[in-house]
């Protein structure tokens, strides 16, 4: 043993001297590299990751690969999700066990020139030419409505009808949807989707309607002002009139279409509709089951069901109903983002399909929905869609295929 | 839906990357593993030097903008049975976690073409 390190260090020292390299200009101890007898490209796989991400994963958070059979797999950490991809090299990389590269660890040889090389065997576990690349994408949630429409909340008198295999806890979802727990959760909150015993649902539609109905008849009796509509009288009001709406579908519904807040006079909680959210509510209701409507009949009437102090404006429809003007009369129908694919390319497809040309200010609602940032935006639609300038000056675009 | 849970090993460990251009391969034709691959010498500027076979090659030292995780076919430390007393399913059992079995945030590159070493051999008798 004794003697075959003795000999190693006399070949480092020999092969250091055919290589031309003094002494005197070098470091040590010099680290001889060997491939452990079970090194192969097969035994690891190098996943490549931003400093961000590679401090969570040190501080023990974990990663998760999704897919089903059918999905491309993604990475996801607690609050984000990556597409993975494969990347060849044609360069080796060789994977070290432990290696000394800053030259403040090593020391120069004493000068004396019997003096023994010192030497560290250090091991190579493997080595590879491919790592795994990571891009941040836009959640794969499309299967979360899907998931959540299966069995929309109708309402307590109908819950007995009720499919519990269709209905979904949040570790459900999550192993069921290709994103990140944060994302499914802020996804849940989007598609205003309330958790009942424990199992996220939605309400469907024309519960919400029947609710939203109740709710509006009271503060239009009461005289109230709708950005401040105070919660526990109106629950109590709906629940005398020996209507059936649990007060938690009551605040739900208060919660999706304005905010709650405590007033500092006289310390109740309050609940702010908002004129965005509540206009959209109506136009939903007017447009939904309808192919076309006339608009400016449509316009008509959306505005007459507005409660009082709530003035809709054609503003809010962006990204939930479309108007075409070519038509004669004008009409406009529903057309809502998340019903579309988040595909960006199917996504485009179907946009193109619905209209052939979109204002800046009218795609870009259709468009933010799939994007990670607004800076995307713009670059998704350069690369997806082809800029001309209509007979008034403004901005269209359109599909950059040719119309089949 | 298959699910492929990676986290860190207790321990893991900072490792180090050797690349090179092209690839490597044995005198013998035996495959790397269990085969030595060279000496690795630093000069007093921090170049590291590798001399491989009759080759010696320059490189630097080169802190990754982008890290990477050495990932390994984990086999788990908890118990082989859920929770519930049952054999483990497939999405359970070990073929899907991966351990984080060491960080690489260092690489050594050595991308200039390998000069030849050439011995010659003085004839002491």
């Amino acid at each position: 043993m004794e003697m075959t390190e003795e000999i190693q260090k006399d070949d480092v020292r020999l092969r250091a001297e055919f290589a031309k390299l003094d002494r005197s200009g070098l470091l040590q101890p010099v680290q001889l590299l060997k491939f452990d007898e079970e090194a192969s490209d097969q035994n690891v796989m190098l996943l490549q990751m931003d400093k961000k991400m590679l401090e969570k994963v040190e501080a023990g958070e974990e990663l998760i690969i999704r897919g089903g059979s059918d999905d491309a797999a993604v990475l996801c950490t607690e609050d984000a999700t990556y597409d993975l991809k494969k990347a060849m090299s044609s360069n080796t990389m060789i994977l070290l066990e432990k290696c000394i590269t800053n030259k403040d660890d090593l020391h120069p040889y004493s000068g004396d020139d019997t003096e023994e090389t010192e030497t560290i065997h250090r091991h190579a576990f493997g080595w590879s030419f491919t790592y795994m690349e990571l891009k941040q994408i836009y959640p794969r949630i499309t299967r979360l409505l899907t998931l959540l429409k299966r069995c929309p909340y109708m309402g307590p008198e109908h819950e007995h009808e009720a499919d519990p295999t269709k209905m979904y806890t949040l570790t459900e979802l999550i192993n069921i949807i290709q994103a990140s727990e944060s994302e499914v959760m802020q996804f849940l909150i989007k598609f205003n989707s309330c958790c009942i015993n424990g199992r996220w649902r939605l309400f469907d539609f024309g519960y919400i309607v029947e609710c939203m109905g109740q709710i509006f008849q009271v503060i239009e009796s009461e005289s109230w002002n709708c950005g401040k509509v105070p919660v526990v009288q109106l629950c109590e009001i709906i629940n005398d009139s020996g209507e059936l709406v649990p007060s938690f579908v009551v605040k739900h519904l208060l919660s999706s279409y304005g905010t709650e807040f405590k007033s500092e006079d006289d310390g109740l909680i309050y609940a702010k509709l908002d004129e965005c959210k509540v206009s959209r509510f109506f136009a939903e209701m007017l447009l939904k089951d309808i192919g076309k409507f006339h608009l400016s009949e449509f316009i008509e009437v959306w505005k007459e069901s507005m409660p009082a102090g709530m003035v809709a404006d054609e503003g809010h429809l962006k990204g939930l109903a479309l108007t075409d003007t070519t038509s004669q009369p004008p009409s406009i129908k529903l057309f809502k983002s998340e019903d579309l694919s988040i595909d960006v390319e199917q996504r485009f497809d179907a946009l193109f399909h619905a209209k052939e040309k979109w204002e800046f200010g009218e795609i870009v609602p259709y468009i933010k929905d799939v994007c990670l940032d607004e800076l995307s935006v713009t670059s998704t639609l350069t690369k997806h869609a082809r800029a001309s300038t209509g007979k008034d000056g403004t901005k269209l675009f359109s599909s950059r295929k040719p119309l089949t | 839906m298959v699910q492929i849970v990676i986290k860190k090993r207790s321990d893991t460990e900072e490792w180090t990357i050797i690349e090179m251009q092209g690839e490597l391969q044995s005198r013998y034709a035996n495959g790397l593993a269990g085969n030595n691959i060279g000496d690795l010498h630093f000069n007093k500027n921090g170049v590291p030097l590798l001399i491989i076979g009759h080759h010696i090659l320059y490189g630097k030292v080169v802190s990754l903008e982008k890290p990477f995780a050495v990932l390994v076919k984990g086999i788990s430390n908890e118990n082989n049975k859920s929770k519930n007393g049952n054999e483990l399913n497939d999405e359970d059992s070990a073929e899907n976690r991966y351990n984080i079995q060491a960080v690489i945030k260092t690489k050594l590159v050595f991308t200039t073409r390998p000069k030849p070493i050439i011995i010659h051999v003085s004839k002491k008798s």
